[in-house]
């Protein structure tokens, strides 16, 4: 006979591999739309539903792979930044997942949602500041040139981010839960 | 989560999130506006400037630089009192405190020298690009105010 927690941790990973292939199928459908992106939302996801490092290590993972097989070009330094910059969505939606609960009534959705929002918007900024200083210490480029050039894309991927943070975490986040809590039969998250 | 149930904490987190916006925003347009400033200030001409009062007083002002006339008239220090006229430009009125006088039909003019000698000014002085090693100057004199005609600097 199977044991449970053998069966968990399968399930788990096999949830987080469907994370995983679905962020890099949707990098590689959105390639031509720049800085507009699901897979910081997944990546926050995984954080918040499993914790903060397996959030952490499905932001490592997905960069891992979309960074290497980029159309873009492969830079390594670039590669390691963004790496280490995209699991800080896992790690904060670790954070948030162990003190929010979105089946909770007495969480208001729409603050919910708005919180989401301001949460993603200020990841992808840090996100966008550390890559783009990985960007102008990589080239040499001025660091002050490199991030005022670089604006109008942080502005677009974290404006793109705060709508799909704000509007889809809920909803994600309802339905993932329950299918996570479903397979665990009532076991709280590791 | 408690931060949740305190709104101010959300207002909080709303108002860094649009402070970052505007600030990238007011950088990046500052940066657009300097490097712009600067390639422009790389391309102006220099010319050689002038101004007749008609009364045999003419004064030149050479190696100033500008984009157009009226810019080179204001590097030059000219206290230059212009009417806009929209798209045609500006209708300069007086230039040093010397005004014009329809009384005495006496306006300024500007001219252009050329190698069949001073050519009229066709446009307003900030319309008129500058091109380097231009010969300007500005001449005020007696126009027919009938005909509009007008003689050419000496």
């Amino acid at each position: 006979m199977d044991n449970p927690s053998n069966m968990l941790n399968s399930r788990k990973v096999s949830l987080i591999a469907v994370t995983v292939a679905a962020s890099l199928g949707s990098n590689y459908i959105l390639i031509g739309v720049a800085n507009v992106k699901i897979m910081d939302l997944l990546v926050f996801i995984s954080g918040f539903i499993f914790g903060s490092l397996i959030g952490a290590s499905v932001g490592v993972l997905i960069w891992a792979i979309y960074g290497v097989l980029n159309p873009y070009g492969f830079v390594p330094q670039i590669w390691f930044a963004t790496m280490l910059s995209e699991s800080v969505y896992g790690v904060v939606g670790g954070i948030l997942g162990k003190s929010l609960s979105i089946a909770s009534p007495s969480n208001n959705k729409i603050l919910l949602s708005i919180l989401f929002g301001a949460v993603g918007f200020l990841l992808t900024f840090i996100y966008d500041l550390a890559t783009n200083i990985a960007f102008a210490l990589t080239f040499n480029v001025p660091l002050i040139a490199a991030l005022i050039t670089g604006v109008p894309f942080a502005l677009i991927h974290q404006a793109s981010n705060a709508v799909l943070f704000g509007i889809c975490s809920i909803p994600l986040l309802t339905v993932l839960e329950r299918s996570y809590r479903g397979w665990n039969h009532g076991i709280s998250k590791e | 989560m408690a931060s949740l149930r305190n709104k101010w904490f959300l207002v909080f987190a709303c108002i860094l999130c649009w402070a970052i916006a505007a600030s990238l925003l007011s950088c990046y347009y500052y940066y657009q506006y300097m490097d712009l400033v600067s390639r422009l200030e790389k391309s102006k001409a220099i010319i050689n400037l002038g101004i007749d009062y008609g009364n045999g007083t003419r004064i030149w002002f050479n190696g100033t630089r500008g984009l157009t006339l009226y810019d080179a008239m204001l590097e030059a220090g000219w206290r230059v009192d212009a009417e806009s006229y929209g798209a045609m430009g500006l209708y300069v009125k007086a230039i040093n405190g010397v005004e014009q006088s329809v009384e005495q039909s006496m306006y300024w003019t500007w001219w252009l020298w050329t190698s069949l000698g001073w050519a009229h000014g066709g446009s307003a002085c900030d319309k008129y690009v500058l091109s380097n090693g231009e010969v300007i100057l500005w001449y005020y004199s007696y126009v027919d105010p009938k005909t509009f005609e007008m003689k050419p600097p000496t």
